[in-house]
């Protein structure tokens, strides 16, 4: 059918607009959205109101179409060696929409050309990893609803449809709001990843680590690169302290991002204030994408003199990636109790040279042609992590008990269980006291954790406040609270203090999920101390002593509702931690989105409450339901002939012709049920007529005699009912398939 | 919409129904969502979950929606006038909803009319009236009572349609009546020569019969002046000839003179020839009689002026072939029960050569059909002419031939 609507063509152009300002968006921010919707619409509408005025067997434009589809396979294939597949596929798509635009005559051309906007909206989300692109999903559910509606009527009502905004937006509402509830209720199942390996806007080399990483080759380390720097790091080892090497955070130091956390130093000073005298700015450092919360360990520390943590793991082992990828243990060797997760990483913030990693790496695919692995097995790239960076990895993950561990083996190492010389004694006695009536690690670590989750408060100022001294007693006895490095540091000392080898471990929080984009935001807030304690010889296990965060967890949580809960109660207690904020526009939008937020979170907490309670009777009620709406069809006619039949016999008739009558009419419902219908005016001969095609027994003559007398004669005869209960029988004696099949051949 | 094909139609036939079939909008929706599910899956990313849950958002809409759309509603019929075969008409629809529904397509299959009437309502507010225009192709009595509703609201990717009952309503469509500007009138008895008939006129030495409406054309002279000061209007007087001519037209409804499909069977182009002739003569003030057998002996006098002929055409339009009489016997019993009709009409077919015993005094039209030009109409050529045997004025008629000028 020919497009010549005005009204089709105004809003296909705005789904076009909407669709190629959502692309731009995910690439290339606010300021690009802007300039390609603005150019897309009226250009859209431009080309299909210059189409729509000629004819499509003379389509002039036709040259133009194809070759604007020939550009968009020449650029395709350059596009896919420097930017990637993604980008690639949408510039063609893009060259594909406009090549489409030019031989737009018809709706269905207008639907595929719909079609190829919505898979660029789809591309487009699988850059995105900001939340305001729901703002152009919304968009697009507006535009395309009220575009599917005109093309649908217009035709209709030969481009004359009189459609009110009101009800143009109720169609639409009505779209958007069964898309959020279907959103959040639909499970949400680990991610499958195949073929997933992120780009990456940066590549990192370095001649000198190649040199030593092939150096390194020829020696023949072919076992595990970092399990060998520590043996050979614990049988170095001096129990005075002496191995310690100098700081190598200030030779190798990043760049002074203000969202950079100090305490990813090579040594952490756990008293750190903000050292360039800012307020502390939240921003999004990286996004992850994971099944499910991950604790990203970026450094390892296992010496405290009391106000400072030390890591002896300076030394690094070289090794070359190949094709940016790294096996850094086989699979072969991987043991059937471990948990692989796959996480991809993008770093939006400029960082360290350390390569953030869920406990335990076992391949990474990163951007580099060479690595580094320290003693304690954390990653090392040859330079500082850019902004645009992006990088996934495969960490083995060990569950004991519903907790996590981190590696299983152990090589010992008197750091591990190194005291300060001055320690508080009342730390020994509280330590004792709290672990004391447990007989295993295992036990004691979660009791001395849980001790400080529960008795003492997370300081978001604490950061900011404490100075140059140990804070390790102020903390625990008098001002009980402080943040995570306090509760980390205490937690690991306590644990000493019992005989249980511990460490302190630094890196990022990434249990904070957006729900609207999937990816695990990571503030600066997030930069996070916690510990992990080697327990009855079963492994590191992985201890949060931090109530503000809630450690990583062993499964997400499956339903949007729950994602978007969690979400919200994240940033209310963000908001709680950080205390009042100056009034701003920014808070005003915040305030916003989070009231929006609850009351999404409202909708589905009682929604999820009304699953959960009644998923058993609703799946019941479901599947009875499926069944009936499968048997229906087959089921149906058969209750309805017999329900004919039934009502024929019943009848309580007082004369021959109402007898007669009620016969007629069954036979003719009868007919009706197994799809033929009597044309109106048709004669009783034609109608016997027919019946006699049926090849049931039939009395044709008699019955048209009959009929005719009993209707349109003043002559009245004897009617023989028999006549026509004979021929109802005969029909219903057919069953209804048989009738049916009948009829259709009849047809 | 659901029938609409994503692919170009120049393939090869067979394949291009195949895509018709299977490859339409829905599909490619839920093709896309698929999609879009699997790549969510794949990637684990919420915004392509939001995607997804938007595609399947839309087809849930347009499955449920429809339905709703189609829920509660009634609709009742009403002629816009007199149906005519042959001629435009029309029927009020009237649409009552249990609450507001959008986006409705009513389907009507009238089996009188040339296509099945498709009337679209974009809003119901509870109730709402519209009607349909058609070119009525068949006449008779019919009964309506079944209408089909289809909706696909929102989008118009899953049309759901639904057969609804409505109030029976009883259409008649009469026959077509052909405006003749003249018929065959009684050979006279001195008529030496073809064509040398008697022309019906006004005054004269006749008995004054009656008075009547002044049209244009009429003399002067026969103006009655007095009645025409009485009713304050002009009114002419009429008289009644002797040998004013009475028509009488027998038709035949037999199984066996009907032969033909649809409006173009002999049976349908005599009750049309019937109906023009006694409008012609009623308009020309004379007396018609008709005589039919559909089942039993049926006879109906239309007197001279007429105004109404209504009954004459209901009583033609629900006529069926199902009588037992051919047009020579129904002629030789009428011709005995109503003596004055002189100008006596009868319909046979090309091969039937029974012809009714008249006397010579009485003037037979013989309206004489070709059966073979209606089963295959495009093998005949248009007929014309009359022949002459005796009294009996022969007219044939194919399928092709021009009613209105049939006795020109």
């Amino acid at each position: 059918m020919k497009l010549a609507s005005l009204k089709v063509v105004y809003w296909y152009s705005m789904v076009s607009a909407v669709a190629a300002g959502a692309v731009l968006f995910a690439y290339l921010g606010f300021l690009g959205a802007l300039l390609g919707s603005i150019l897309m619409m009226p250009l859209t509408h431009f080309i299909l109101v210059l189409v729509a005025r000629v004819d499509e067997e003379n389509n002039p434009y036709l040259k133009t179409s194809e070759q604007i589809a020939a550009m968009g396979i020449v650029f395709f294939l350059p596009m896919i060696i420097l930017y990637g597949i993604l980008p690639a596929l949408l510039v063609f798509i893009g060259f594909a929409h406009l090549a489409l635009l030019f031989q737009t005559h018809d709706y269905r051309r207008l639907y595929m050309g719909l079609a190829v906007g919505f898979t660029a909206l789809i591309a487009g989300a699988v850059e995105s990893k900001s939340g305001v692109y729901l703002f152009f999903f919304l968009a697009y559910a507006v535009t395309i609803s009220i575009t599917l509606g005109y093309a649908y009527i217009e035709p209709l009502s030969n481009n004359r449809s009189k459609w009110s905004p009101l009800d143009q937006l109720r169609a639409a509402a009505w779209l958007i709001g069964v898309a959020i509830v279907i959103y959040l209720i639909v499970p949400r199942f680990p991610a499958g990843n195949l073929g997933a390996i992120p780009g990456s806007d940066h590549f990192y080399e370095s001649q000198e680590w190649e040199q030593e990483a092939k150096q390194d080759q020829g020696n023949g380390a072919d076992e595990d690169p970092a399990k060998s720097l520590l043996q050979e790091l614990a049988d170095n080892f001096d129990s005075e302290g002496s191995n310690r090497t100098p700081d190598r955070s200030a030779e190798r130091s990043s760049s002074e991002s203000p969202f950079r956390y100090r305490g990813f130093d090579y040594e952490m000073d756990i008293d750190n204030p903000d050292r360039d005298g800012d307020r502390f700015s939240n921003a999004i450092v990286a996004h992850v994408r994971a099944d499910r919360p991950l604790y990203l360990r970026a450094r390892i520390f296992d010496r405290f003199d009391g106000l400072r943590w030390y890591s002896s793991a300076l030394q690094l082992n070289k090794l070359k990636l190949s094709r940016g990828e790294i096996e850094l243990q086989p699979a072969t060797l991987r043991s059937a109790k471990h948990k692989t997760e796959r996480y991809e990483v993008f770093i939006e913030r400029d960082l360290g040279d350390y390569i953030p990693a869920a406990a335990v790496p076992v391949k990474v695919n990163f951007p580099a042609t060479v690595m580094g692995v320290d003693a304690f097995g954390q990653l090392h790239s040859p330079g500082t992590l850019k902004s645009g960076t992006a990088y996934a990895a495969e960490s083995l993950r060990t569950y004991h008990k519903g907790r996590t561990f981190a590696e299983t083996d152990y090589v010992e190492l008197p750091n591990f269980t190194q005291l300060p010389k001055d320690l508080d004694p009342r730390i020994i006695e509280l330590s004792k006291g709290v672990a004391e009536p447990y007989d295993n690690q295992f036990a004691k670590a979660i009791a001395l954790e849980q001790f400080l989750r529960n008795n003492y408060d997370y300081d978001f100022d604490s950061i900011f406040t404490s100075q140059q001294h140990t804070p390790l007693s102020r903390f625990l006895f008098e001002t009980k609270k402080g943040h995570c490095e306090y509760f980390a540091s205490a937690l690991a000392i306590m644990l000493r203090t019992q005989g249980i080898p511990s460490r302190l471990v630094t890196g990022f929080s990434a249990t904070n999920q957006n729900p609207l984009t999937g990816y695990y935001d990571i503030y600066a807030l997030d930069g996070h101390a916690w510990v992990e304690a080697y327990v009855d010889e079963i492994g590191w296990l992985e201890l949060e002593p931090t109530a503000y965060y809630d450690g990583p967890a062993v499964d997400n949580e499956t339903l949007s509702a729950d994602q978007i809960n969690d979400y919200v109660e994240r940033q209310l207690r963000l908001q709680d931690a950080m205390g009042d904020s100056e009034f701003s526009l920014e808070m005003i939008m915040t305030a916003l989105w989070q009231a929006g937020y609850i009351i999404i979170t409202w909708v589905g907490g009682y929604l999820k409450l009304f699953f959960i309670n009644t998923w058993p009777w609703l799946t019941g009620i479901g599947a009875i339901l499926l069944c009936a709406w499968m048997l229906w069809p087959q089921v149906a006619p058969r209750w309805y002939a017999y329900q004919i039949r039934r009502r024929l016999l019943s009848a309580k008739v007082v004369s021959t012709d109402e007898a007669v009558a009620n016969h007629l009419q069954a036979i003719d419902d009868l007919l009706r049920n197994a799809g033929y219908h009597r044309p109106a005016g048709l004669t009783i001969e034609k109608l016997l007529d027919r019946l006699m095609a049926l090849e049931i027994p039939l009395r044709a003559d008699d019955i048209s005699h009959e009929f005719n007398h009993l209707n349109y004669s003043d002559h009245k005869i004897e009617v023989d009912l028999a006549h026509y209960s004979q021929l109802f029988d005969s029909l219903y004696a057919l069953g209804h398939p048989m009738l049916r099949q009948r009829i259709n051949d009849m047809q | 919409m659901k029938e609409e094909v994503l692919f170009s139609n120049r393939l090869p036939p067979e394949f291009v129904a195949w895509l018709q079939r299977w490859f339409n909008l829905h599909l490619v929706i839920w093709l896309l969502s698929l999609a879009c599910f699997i790549a969510a899956w794949n990637r684990g990313l919420a915004l392509l979950y939001g995607l997804s849950a938007l595609a399947l958002s839309l087809l849930l809409i347009s499955h449920l929606m429809p339905r709703l759309q189609l829920r509660g509603i009634r609709v009742e019929r009403s002629p816009l006038g007199d149906l005519t075969a042959g001629s435009d008409g029309g029927l009020a629809y009237r649409i009552t909803s249990q609450g507001r529904r959008y986006h409705l397509q009513l389907v009507d299959q009238l089996p009188f009319a040339d296509a099945q009437q498709t009337l679209f309502v974009s809003r119901c507010d509870g109730a709402i009236e519209t009607h349909a225009m058609f070119h009525c192709e068949l006449r008779g009595r019919f009964l309506l009572q079944q209408i089909t509703l289809r909706s696909a609201y929102p989008f118009g990717v899953v049309n759901h349609s639904r057969q609804i009952s409505t109030d029976p309503l009883e259409v008649l469509v009469l026959p077509q009546v052909y405006d003749l500007q003249e018929i065959p009138l009684p050979i006279t008895a001195d008529a030496n020569s073809d064509g040398d008939l008697p022309i019906p006129q006004l005054g004269g030495q006749d008995q004054f019969a009656a008075v009547r409406e002044y049209v244009q054309g009429d003399s002067l002279r026969y103006i009655h002046w007095r009645a025409s000061a009485r009713r304050q209007e002009l009114v002419v007087k009429e008289y009644e000839r002797s040998d004013r001519p009475v028509l009488l037209v027998a038709l035949d409804c037999r199984a066996l003179f009907n032969h033909g499909e649809g409006a173009r069977t002999t049976f349908e182009y005599a009750i049309s020839i019937a109906a023009s002739m006694i409008h012609y003569v009623s308009r020309q003030g004379m007396q018609s009689i008709l005589v039919t057998d559909n089942g039993a002996w049926h006879d109906r006098v239309i007197p001279a002026y007429s105004a109404d002929l209504y009954d004459v055409y209901a009583f033609l339009a629900t006529l069926e072939s199902n009588g037992s009489q051919s047009s020579a016997e129904l002629i030789e019993q009428a011709v005995v029960k109503f003596p004055q009709a002189n100008l006596i009409t009868g319909f046979r077919l090309k091969d039937d050569g029974v012809l009714p015993a008249l006397a010579p005094y009485l003037t037979h039209v013989d309206i004489e059909m070709d059966a073979e030009s209606f089963l295959f109409p495009m093998r005949s050529d248009q007929t014309s002419g009359q022949l002459r045997q005796g009294n009996r004025l022969i007219y044939p008629v194919n399928a092709l031939t021009s009613l209105q000028e049939l006795f020109q």
